[in-house]
């Protein structure tokens, strides 16, 4: 537990550091672009005034993120070391017992245990993937964004829209017959939602007429 | 008063109005039972359409979700263990105890009527503390709104609890979006890239859908191979009336605990979570039951009476600041104000004087809501386990055409769509760096507030900035700003110092107890 928590902890202390470096960046492009807007009068500032406030304290609170970051990794190093020495004294403490006592009401006897409780279904959260496969989902996702941009006046709305639909929730590890109907019925009910409800314009593409 | 009582009525019986009601109802109800789906995403899915609406069903459609889906969000936590919002975490554990022991649809009845009551009194509690101080903010000029939006800023950034660099950081990004287009001095394009589209600015909603409704759906399908979770059965006929008796011997609890709700809830930048959670320790800290058959279960009911009616509660009274400063107090308040923005109305004393009749039917809203929560909250926790089989990959796929359709609606042009993709990769990026995304939103709300206010009052008084602080009222909000400003980093710290020590005193006493065992032995 111990090496792990050190290990997610220097991640996340080099996460902080990315994100301050990507704070001090924008700041320090955001200071000239704005020293380069017009003045109100000679030295009264009008429409550069903000975004120079703006990346000065980008530029402020990413410095201190870096600076707090570090010491805070420090101070936890430490912390586990006691923690360590206090373990090392006293055999190895069991994991659960570490974590902070929680304030909800203790088990007692009477209680049902998990493993017996009686289950109808099972939920179905799990979408994700592992490897290539987490790449390629993104992909269809983000692909499927530009494809609708780039044929939706061609294609039309809801031709597109059902290609779009089915293609994502088909790489999610859906059966294809319901990949297609989910695909289908979201496009038409958002079709007739915005088009005839809302009076939304949606591209129609060479299916005209409708 | 009673005239315009009356006549707000009239916009609310309308049947638009009432349709609407209902189908955000059920919207709220389903997005707020699935894990990992918040009540911000359900918001940020609905304005697409309420920008359709006239101002009142628009109010009513983003009310009644959030009353729903925050009661919704406790059905995950009874029978999952997973809290479907952040407000419903506090009694997770207690809620599944209830359900592992046969009593979920109790503890699920329980927890609705408590939610039910928690937010009418939070909403009675809007109705009459909310013109108080708008009557205050009627004195207000362009100074105490500077000082005031800065408040609201500052709070944003205190809400982001245990990474308040990073909410700062989260809320200038915010700010910064709110500088495109064209300035409010001069008129001169900034970060417009010779665009004239982005003359008019970024789209608060299209930046809403994609950090939001696009950012979730990215994480969803990257996300790594998890378990799957079965779903326990619970018996929903026949359990009202349980139901009313439980609720009845802990009415004390629902008292409290909508006190509390209402009191946090009103302060800027306390949302309903924290509500809960204090709630929550305040009625298990003074929780009166004898041990005994039944008593763990007792006291679990007791503990979720307390802080379901917290979190109710504190989601009507988070309307307080929002109706008289225009300020919002957390994150479904800010997308308000975004709308009502977008009709013409704003948040603030004007609301008091010049629009009475929306701001009764707001109240009126939100009695009705609470009211319509009960059989609707009923119903949904029969039909639980057949809202939580729905497949999450087809939720995903309806999620991304919405989010198309409503960006693309905004002005009929695929900028919006554009603007869109790129919040939803911010929100994406933002999550995994552990940056909260309420400040973003609040830095795009009440950034041009800042910035008008800021430039009205120095070119009126020619760059004399001692008015800032001289005025009576600006000294008191700036004392506020101060005080919010201090007690973050602090609470912080000592929160995080407490943490550390008990459980190296956990360490040291399992070791003592270790030792102990040796000697005994030995």
């Amino acid at each position: 537990m111990t090496a792990g928590d050190t290990m997610s902890a220097t991640g996340a202390t080099r996460g902080n550091l990315v994100i301050s470096a990507a704070s001090v960046a924008v700041g320090a492009v955001v200071i000239p672009y704005g020293a380069s807007m017009p003045y109100i009068r000679e030295g009264i500032p009008g429409p550069g005034l903000f975004p120079m406030m703006i990346g000065g304290l980008l530029i402020l609170f990413g410095a201190l993120l870096a600076l707090t970051s570090v010491l805070a990794a420090r101070r936890e190093r430490r912390h586990h070391a006691e923690l360590a020495a206090v373990a090392a004294g006293a055999g190895s403490p069991e994991d659960d017992s570490l974590s902070l006592a929680s304030a909800s009401v203790p088990e007692s006897d009477g209680d049902v245990p998990v493993s017996e409780l009686e289950t109808v279904a099972v939920l179905d959260t799990d979408i994700g993937s592992d490897g290539a496969r987490r790449w390629i989902n993104g992909a269809v996702l983000m692909g499927g964004i530009v494809f609708y941009v780039l044929f939706a006046e061609i294609l039309g709305f809801p031709l597109t829209m059902a290609i779009l639909v089915t293609a994502i929730v088909w790489s999610l590890r859906a059966k294809w017959w319901l990949a297609l109907t989910t695909g289908v019925l979201a496009s038409l009910g958002l079709w007739s939602m915005f088009e005839l409800a809302l009076m939304v314009q949606l591209p129609d593409g060479f299916i005209q007429g409708f | 008063m009673i005239e315009n009582f009356g006549s707000a009525l009239e916009l609310v019986a309308d049947p638009t109005t009432i349709l609407v009601m209902i189908l955000a109802a059920l919207f709220g109800l389903v997005i707020g039972s699935l894990p990992g789906m918040t009540a911000t995403l359900a918001a940020a899915l609905l304005v697409p359409f309420t920008f359709f609406l006239d101002p009142v069903p628009a109010i009513a459609a983003i009310i009644t979700m959030s009353a729903m889906s925050i009661f919704a969000g406790d059905v995950p936590s009874a029978l999952l263990r997973i809290p479907g919002t952040p407000s419903s975490a506090a009694y997770t554990e207690d809620a599944f105890a209830l359900t592992r022991n046969g009593k979920g649809a109790l503890g699920l009845g329980v927890s609705l009527v408590a939610s039910v009551f928690g937010g009418l009194f939070g909403s009675i509690m809007l109705i009459f503390v909310s013109p108080i101080l708008g009557e205050f903010a009627l004195r207000f000029t362009s100074y105490e709104y500077f000082w005031v939006a800065v408040l609201g800023l500052t709070a944003a950034v205190i809400v982001s609890k245990g990474a308040q660099l990073k909410g700062g950081i989260a809320l200038m990004v915010g700010l910064l979006v709110s500088t495109v287009g064209l300035d409010v001095t001069l008129g001169f394009p900034r970060f417009t890239f010779g665009d004239e589209q982005l003359y008019r600015g970024v789209d608060f909603i299209a930046a809403m859908i994609g950090l939001f409704g696009l950012s979730e759906v990215l994480r969803a399908v990257t996300a790594k191979k998890g378990e799957s979770m079965p779903i326990p059965r619970i018996e929903g006929a026949g359990m009202v009336r349980p139901t009313f008796r439980a609720i009845w011997r802990n009415k004390g609890r629902v008292g409290s605990g909508s006190i509390i709700g209402g009191v946090v809830g009103a302060l800027p930048g306390a949302g309903a979570d924290i509500a809960a959670w204090i709630a929550y320790a305040f009625t298990r800290s003074t929780s009166r039951i004898r041990p005994g058959k039944n008593a763990a279960d007792d006291q679990r009911i007791a503990a979720i009476s307390g802080a379901s009616s917290a979190n109710n509660a504190g989601i009507a009274s988070a309307y307080v600041p929002t109706l008289a400063f225009g300020i919002p107090g957390d994150t479904i308040t800010a997308i308000l104000i975004g709308v009502l923005l977008v009709k013409g109305i704003t948040p603030g004393p004007d609301l008091f004087l010049y629009q009475t009749d929306t701001l009764y039917s707001l109240y009126i809203i939100f009695i009705i809501a609470n009211l319509l929560l009960l059989p609707l909250g009923f119903l949904l926790i029969r039909a639980s386990g057949f809202v939580l089989r729905i497949p999450r990959s087809v939720l995903m796929g309806l999620i991304v055409s919405i989010s198309i359709c409503g960006a693309f609606a905004i002005n009929n042009g695929y900028l919006e769509v554009g603007l869109m993709v790129i919040f939803g990769v911010i929100g994406y990026l933002f999550e995994k760096g552990g940056i909260p995304l309420a400040p973003v939103v609040l830095g795009i709300v009440l950034g041009p507030i800042v910035e008008r206010t800021f430039m009205q009052s120095v070119i009126k008084t020619n760059w004399d900035l001692t008015e800032f602080f001289t005025r009576p009222i600006s000294a008191v909000l700036i004392v506020l700003v101060i005080l919010a400003i201090a007690s973050a980093p602090m609470m912080g710290w000592l929160g995080r110092r407490a943490e550390r020590a008990t459980v190296l005193r956990a360490a040291q006493d399992q070791a003592a107890g270790a030792d102990d065992g040796a000697d005994m032995k030995a």
